[in-house]
């Protein structure tokens, strides 16, 4: 669920996940991947995507947009290794930003909508939105 | 026409959308970051007024292999005066007919008021999903 984000996001913890793979190459490979159980994680097909922004390079959209960083790309693998972790639901998409950020965006039935925005190494901008409640806003780590 | 002339409350506009933020059979299929200015806007988050061009015609200065990446959608711009939008002329001489901004969407104001802007570039992305006038084929 995703009500499950408010968990706390500790800097090191999420350190640890980005790093712990040699290079992004080695998570080309489920068996390498960061996620232990990669065949049967929920997150496996986001992390995949995720995986995959590295063939992006700059001006993937025509109009200069840069691609992610390896440093953001592990960075983001590693905070959906904390978000599987603590039994977060896989997002509905994962999408690289124009500016060489990725993004997390999770639409629920009910109206719910939650955007993570890995904007640069181990940092995130979250918007939480709840159907008739102003939005909330808080950027990762958190501690 | 002139493309110089303000934009009236009664026009439309484009705006193209790179196809990795569409996914059909999402309550809301385009994504909010479709919305989301580049350190290119400066003056203003771009769009194209529907009086001077067809929607296909927007694609004509993205280069040729990747054109047929974008869909474009139709924005009233009524509808961005209900979230607090304007749209600006401003023509590009070597680009197509009709440019326009958003200014309220430029990149530093972006940078200034992010949190703000991002609730605002999600309901474009709800008015958006709703108003698609060209895919890639």
């Amino acid at each position: 669920m995703i009500t499950m984000l408010v968990n706390p996001i500790a800097e090191e913890a999420w350190s640890r996940k980005a790093n712990q793979q040699d290079s992004l190459s080695a998570l080309a490979t489920p068996q390498n991947g960061i996620l232990n159980s990669a065949d049967t994680s929920p997150w496996e097909l986001a992390v995949q995507t995720v995986i995959q922004f590295q063939q992006l390079g700059d001006n993937w959209d025509g109009q200069g947009a840069p691609g992610p960083s390896p440093e953001l790309l592990a960075s983001a693998i590693g905070l959906a290794s904390l978000l599987n972790e603590q039994g977060v639901a896989p997002p509905s998409r994962v999408v690289p930003g124009p500016e060489g950020s990725v993004i997390f965006e999770w639409q629920e039935p009910e109206g719910m909508y939650t955007e993570i925005e890995i904007d640069r190494p181990l940092h995130a901008e979250v918007m939480w939105i709840e159907p008739g409640q102003p939005a909330k806003h808080w950027t990762l780590p958190t501690e | 026409m002139d493309e110089h002339r303000p934009v009236e409350d009664s026009e439309f506009v484009y705006r193209r959308i790179h196809r990795v933020y569409y996914q059909a059979g999402l309550p809301i299929p385009l994504q909010a970051a479709a919305f989301r200015p580049t350190t290119n806007d400066a003056t203003g988050l771009s769009v194209f007024r529907a009086v001077f061009v067809q929607p296909i015609d927007i694609l004509a200065s993205i280069e040729p292999g990747k054109r047929n990446d974008y869909y474009v959608v139709r924005l009233a711009v009524q509808e961005l005066h209900r979230l607090g939008l304007t749209v600006v002329a401003e023509p590009e001489p070597n680009g197509p007919a009709g440019h326009a901004v958003i200014p309220e969407l430029s990149w530093p104001v972006y940078q200034a008021d992010k949190q703000r802007l991002k609730v605002i570039q999600l309901e474009l992305a709800k008015l958006a999903s709703a108003a698609v006038v060209h895919q890639p084929s």
